[in-house]
């Protein structure tokens, strides 16, 4: 029913999308797998025939047998939205924040049928129902901006599926939500879809999303690497991007002892108030010399600003003590016994630097000369494997995974006692995120640095932590040995994390008992 | 390109003003009747005025009154509102506030009003209409300061330098004032262009220069009493003015798409 | 649960909120306004009477007209007067400063009126057309023009006119006023060149800007949507980029409010309009200080009012805004 056929996506730049072809029938479900980059989105968007600004298409992409993107503009218009629907990755951007949810829902019937306005009205309260919103008590005259990410996304699919279309592309519909709405989210799309018979081409770089799928298409670098049934592709991979993609794959971390320390990075009754709410509520948390703990829970649940209260980077009540001494959280105090390594590579470092000032940054103020000063920066690049000469350089010229061990470099230089890594590997493809996970558990070995992580892959989590805390709604819910946890969860949010990953976990089992064998 | 083409006549309009300085063709202060009105010819390459005076002569003496009026305007804002602006940023929110409304205030004084009150207090002069154009320029230069470094300080790298020890004031000087520079600089340009107008504006109307000193306001004031004799008169500081503001706007958006602000954007006050 | 609560602050509450602040504003305005003019050298009781008045002439004077109170006293008795519609009496012309500025305003304010419908009417149209048109023909034609828009002086764009229309064609008058008596017709034909040379630098300002603020919110995910959803390019813009593009429109249109009405003060210079912007100049190099008060207070009071007013509307035209003061209102009320 779609097919394309020699499809290509080009800006200035070069090919995108370098001439696949792939056809979905009547009421299929296909993944569109693949790293960022890789050409996945543009190919979702070409079943619209709406290339992002500075892309073209050529090739043929065709429904029924009618090539669109050599459809006039005023046709397509007549097809897009009743036939062809789509559903964008951000729940906060995609609405209309000047519009209510009911007349964006309603905005499909107003182009394309002639209704009534009552009956739009009832379609619209018919979809605000099943998709679950008029549940949670929303309503048509809410506006997006007082909905959560997991609420909007459902807006989304009910404009999706206000009028019964034929084909919906879901670009990484759940990849912004936490895991629970995101669940809820992706069930809500593939029974509606399900419903109403149409064929389904979902986007992902989620393979818990992609296992629901009938076929699975694996992207790299603008072409198909591999096409096949979802089992097939999950279980046997056979080109090299379908084998990248399995979460945390080939990771092998040494068996490990535990020789744990005394506390160094320790909070008692922290509480961290802002806009308003309690963000942070009475957390106490510990962590000793040579320990992993891990700090998990849904986006919003409070790990970034427990630890940049710890931190002193937000003003925050209660008591933090450095090696078991109660001081005020000031970063300039802090700093000298903890540091950080953030998430976004991109944002981490002044652009108006070199390498060698960043690196050298927390050496600020001690009264090191400038030789010793560069003497460290270098050690220090050498032991996250790099070369000396990247000193001179700016950090821009790295890539993701390489800006990632140099903002490792900066947070080691000063020999702090503890690490405070927040999501530093999520914005990384799989292969790179390897590398910099072996990093980290090298130096809490052979250091006995203590490692605080906050993550969303609990594979990982499963792998490096010795402690796992789990939070919701500011408070840490549960906390227990790795293990403990993943065997007997005992919190209903902790279960509901683990939920998500049954499905990856039944065929990554066996190679985890290889990889803690190895 | 634009950069280039902008930046070349800018700079060939200082380097005018420059030398008018020191040097014109004719001199500008000195009345010969006689040679009124003068057609274009060898001699004097746009003719004379009402007065016999040489226009690109007059035109000259403009441009160093006019572009040393703007440059002292831009500078005047960059010097106070840059400073103001990162205090109300790295400062705490009882300085941010108090620094946000009285810029709030100072918008409410346009260029023109704060040069009467300036005139009716001091007399007329280049130097009153240079500092009342300059204190419109010190809110536009605090709130583009702090808008970028409340951006910038929101950043990662941030909080890495306060963990590595740094106090504020150190953060905004090492961190924050280098990676405003760019919005700030080609904001500055547009403030210039803008200040070229507003002097032209002011002189016009008799709160600028004064006899003796020429400016292309004044220019343009004289000339309105003999529209209906010699039209030409008219001409020339227009375009003069034109030019300069074509030239220093394309050097703006130049230095803008040069530069990609990335983390601070401009606002669009221009 | 945040989100209910904050409901309980008022459209009522807020509007005051906001009228309180616009006072505070008007009242630091006047006072700054206040201290400019009291530092200045000159006795206004000497001014008024001549350099060779008899002191005790120029005592009782000052005694009269309040100059001998402490300079508070001075600046509540003003700012009283003022609140009553009394500016007080103008030294060269003796009479009243508030008559003064009436018989001038039904000239300056339909020229500033008739100004902002100009550019505006102007440069909406054209920043969207160039916003749909990003990077075609119609758009470069559109930003070059605006751009040399903004180069033009509008003293001389008002000067090209007068020569056109007055010298050359001859189909008006070379400036002046014949008065709203004269009919409605003549009146607003002596208006329509200044509103013209005023308005032009306005509205390239203005296009600009509305062609960037649309073309922003053209590049956000909903407005793909709404093409998704079957929407031309001009329907989404329409209905979704132009609702959303509106606020920071008017946030501009206010500041630039200032800009307008000092222009106004200058165009009536140019075409010789016996307003307001004449009669401030007049006052200037006569010294007349208590009507320079007068004037500065109104104009500066007049742009604190409109910036607030198009403050306000942004804000009600977006709902999110809406919620995010009704937020801070919340934060700063004690628990």
């Amino acid at each position: 029913m779609l097919a394309y056929e020699n499809f290509v996506a080009a800006s200035a730049a070069g090919r995108l999308v370098d001439g696949i072809s792939m056809k979905i029938a009547h009421g299929e479900r296909v993944a569109l797998v693949g790293a960022s980059g890789s050409g996945k989105s543009l190919t979702g968007r070409a079943a619209l025939a709406l290339p992002p600004r500075g892309v073209r298409y050529s090739g043929r992409v065709t429904f029924e047998g009618r090539d669109l993107l050599a459809t006039p503009e005023r046709e397509l218009c007549r097809l897009r939205g009743a036939t062809l629907a789509m559903i964008f990755q951000e729940p906060a951007t995609a609405l209309d924040p000047a519009m209510r949810i009911g007349a964006q829902i309603e905005e499909p019937l107003l182009i394309h049928t002639d209704q009534p306005a009552s009956a739009r009205r009832d379609r619209v309260a018919g979809l605000l129902e099943r998709t679950g919103l008029a549940a949670a008590g929303v309503g048509p005259e809410r506006y997006p901006h007082e909905l959560s990410g997991g609420q909007r996304q459902r807006v989304a699919v009910a404009i999706a599926l206000a009028l019964k279309p034929r084909v919906v592309v879901a670009d990484e519909p759940t990849s912004a939500l936490d895991s629970v709405s995101a669940g809820l989210v992706l069930d809500l799309l593939l029974a509606l879809t399900a419903e109403e018979g149409a064929a389904l081409l979902i986007i992902t770089h989620d393979l818990a999303v992609a296992r629901r799928a009938d076929r699975i298409a694996v992207m790299a670098a603008g072409r198909i690497a591999e096409e096949g049934a979802a089992a097939d592709v999950l279980d046997a991979p056979k080109s090299a991007a379908g084998r990248a993609l399995r979460t945390g794959g080939g990771l092998t971390l040494p068996a490990r002892e535990s020789t744990l320390g005394a506390p160094v990075l320790e909070g008692r009754a922290i509480s961290v108030d802002q806009g308003g709410q309690r963000v942070v509520d009475r957390v106490d948390v510990a962590v000793r010399a040579g320990e992993r703990l891990a700090l998990v829970g849904g986006s919003g649940s409070g790990k970034t600003t427990l630890m940049r209260a710890l931190l002193g980077l937000v003003p925050a009540d209660g008591e933090v003590r450095l090696h078991g001494a109660p001081v005020t959280p000031d970063p300039r105090r802090t700093g000298q016994v903890a540091q950080m390594v953030f998430q976004d590579p991109a944002t981490s470092f002044d652009p108006r630097q070199s390498v060698l000032q960043i690196v050298c940054e927390p050496l600020h103020g001690r009264g090191l000369s400038w030789a010793a000063r560069r003497e460290m920066a270098a050690h220090a690049l050498v032991r996250v494997g790099l070369e000396v000469d990247a000193l001179a350089r700016r950090p821009h010229a790295f890539s993701g995974g390489q800006r990632q061990r140099i903002a490792i470099a900066r947070a080691l230089v000063g020999a702090p006692a503890a690490l405070v890594a927040d999501e530093a590997v999520s914005a990384l493809d799989a292969a790179i995120r390897r590398d910099i996970v072996m990093l980290l558990d090298r130096l809490v070995r052979e250091e006995g640095i203590a490692l605080v992580f906050i993550a969303h892959d609990l594979h990982l989590v499963r792998r490096l932590a010795d402690r796992v805390a789990v939070m919701e709604a500011g408070r840490i819910v549960e906390e227990a040995p790795t293990e403990t946890l993943f065997a007997t969860p005992r919190h209903a949010a902790t279960r509901a994390l683990l939920d998500r990953i049954e499905d990856d976990d039944e065929d990554n089992n066996n190679h985890r008992e290889v990889d803690h064998g190895a | 390109m634009r950069l280039w083409i902008g930046g070349g006549a800018t700079a060939f309009l200082a380097g005018l003003a420059l030398i008018a300085a020191w040097w014109t063709p004719y001199p500008v202060g000195t009345i010969a009747i006689a040679e009124r009105f003068q057609p274009p010819s060898a001699e004097h390459l746009l003719g004379t005025d009402h007065y016999g005076r040489d226009i690109v002569s007059m035109l000259m003496a403009g441009a160093s009154t006019s572009l040393g009026v703007a440059a002292l305007a831009v500078a005047i804002g960059v010097a106070f509102g840059v400073p103001l602006g990162l205090l109300a940023a790295s400062g705490g929110r009882w300085v941010d506030a108090v620094v946000m409304r009285s810029a709030d205030l100072a918008f409410a004084f346009p260029a023109l009003i704060v040069a009467v009150i300036l005139t009716t207090l001091l007399g007329a002069s280049a130097m009153n209409a240079a500092i009342a154009v300059g204190i419109f320029n010190v809110p536009v230069f605090a709130r583009l300061a702090a808008a970028g470094g409340r951006r910038v300080l929101a950043l990662d790298f941030i909080d890495a330098a306060r963990l590595s020890g740094k106090g504020r004031a150190r953060i905004a000087l090492e961190h924050v004032a280098p990676n405003i520079a760019p919005v700030v600089l080609t904001q500055a340009a547009t403030q210039f262009a803008i200040a070229i107008l507003a002097e032209a504006g002011l002189s016009y109307v008799g709160l600028g220069a004064q006899p003796p000193t020429v400016s292309w306001g004044r220019m343009l004031n004289e000339a309105q009493t003999m529209i209906a004799i010699a039209p030409q008169l008219a001409v020339w500081p227009g375009l003069a003015i034109v030019a300069a503001v074509l030239a220093i706007t394309t050097f703006a958006e130049g230095l803008r798409a040069r530069l990609d602000p990335r983390f601070a954007r401009a606002v669009v006050v221009d | 649960m945040p989100r209910k609560t904050a409901v309980n602050a008022s459209p009522i509450r807020r509007l005051l909120r906001r009228l309180l602040g616009l006072a505070a504003t008007l009242l630091a305005a006047s006072l700054l306004i206040f201290v400019a003019m009291s530092v200045l050298p000159g006795d206004p009781a000497e001014v008024l009477l001549g350099m060779n008045a008899d002191p005790a002439a120029v005592d009782a004077l000052r005694t009269e007209m309040g100059l001998d109170q402490p300079l508070p006293v001075q600046f509540a008795r003003w700012l009283g007067g003022v609140l009553a519609g009394d500016f007080g009496e103008s030294a060269t012309y003796a009479v009243p400063v508030t008559d003064l500025i009436l018989e001038r305003a039904v000239v300056s304010v339909p020229l500033a009126i008739l100004g902002v419908l100009l550019s505006v009417g102007i440069a909406l149209p054209a920043g969207l057309l160039a916003a749909i048109r990003r990077d075609r023909g119609t758009d470069n034609l559109v930003t070059t023009l605006a751009q040399i828009g903004l180069s033009i002086p509008s003293v001389w764009l008002g000067l090209i006119l007068i020569y056109l229309f007055a010298v050359v064609m001859k189909v008006v008058p070379a400036g002046g006023f014949p008065g709203w008596d004269a009919g409605v017709g003549p009146a607003l034909s002596a208006l329509i060149l200044p509103a013209v040379a005023l308005a032009a630098p306005q509205a390239a300002i203005l296009t600009r800007i509305t062609r960037t603020a649309i073309v922003e919110a053209m590049d956000e995910d909903y407005v793909t949507l709404a093409r998704a959803k079957g929407r031309s390019v001009a329907g989404a813009v329409a209905r979704h980029a132009l609702p959303n593009a509106l606020a920071p429109i008017l946030t501009i249109v206010g500041l630039q409010f200032g800009y307008l009405v000092a222009g106004a003060v200058v165009i009536e210079t140019v075409f010789s309009l016996p307003g307001v912007g004449r009669l401030l100049f007049q006052a200037v190099s006569q010294r007349d200080l208590q009507v320079v008060q007068g004037v500065v207070l109104i104009v500066v009071a007049t742009v604190v009012v409109v910036n607030t007013l198009c403050d306000g509307l942004a804000v009600w035209s977006n709902p999110r805004q809406r919620q995010r003061q009704r937020q801070r209102q919340q934060r700063r009320r004690p628990a």
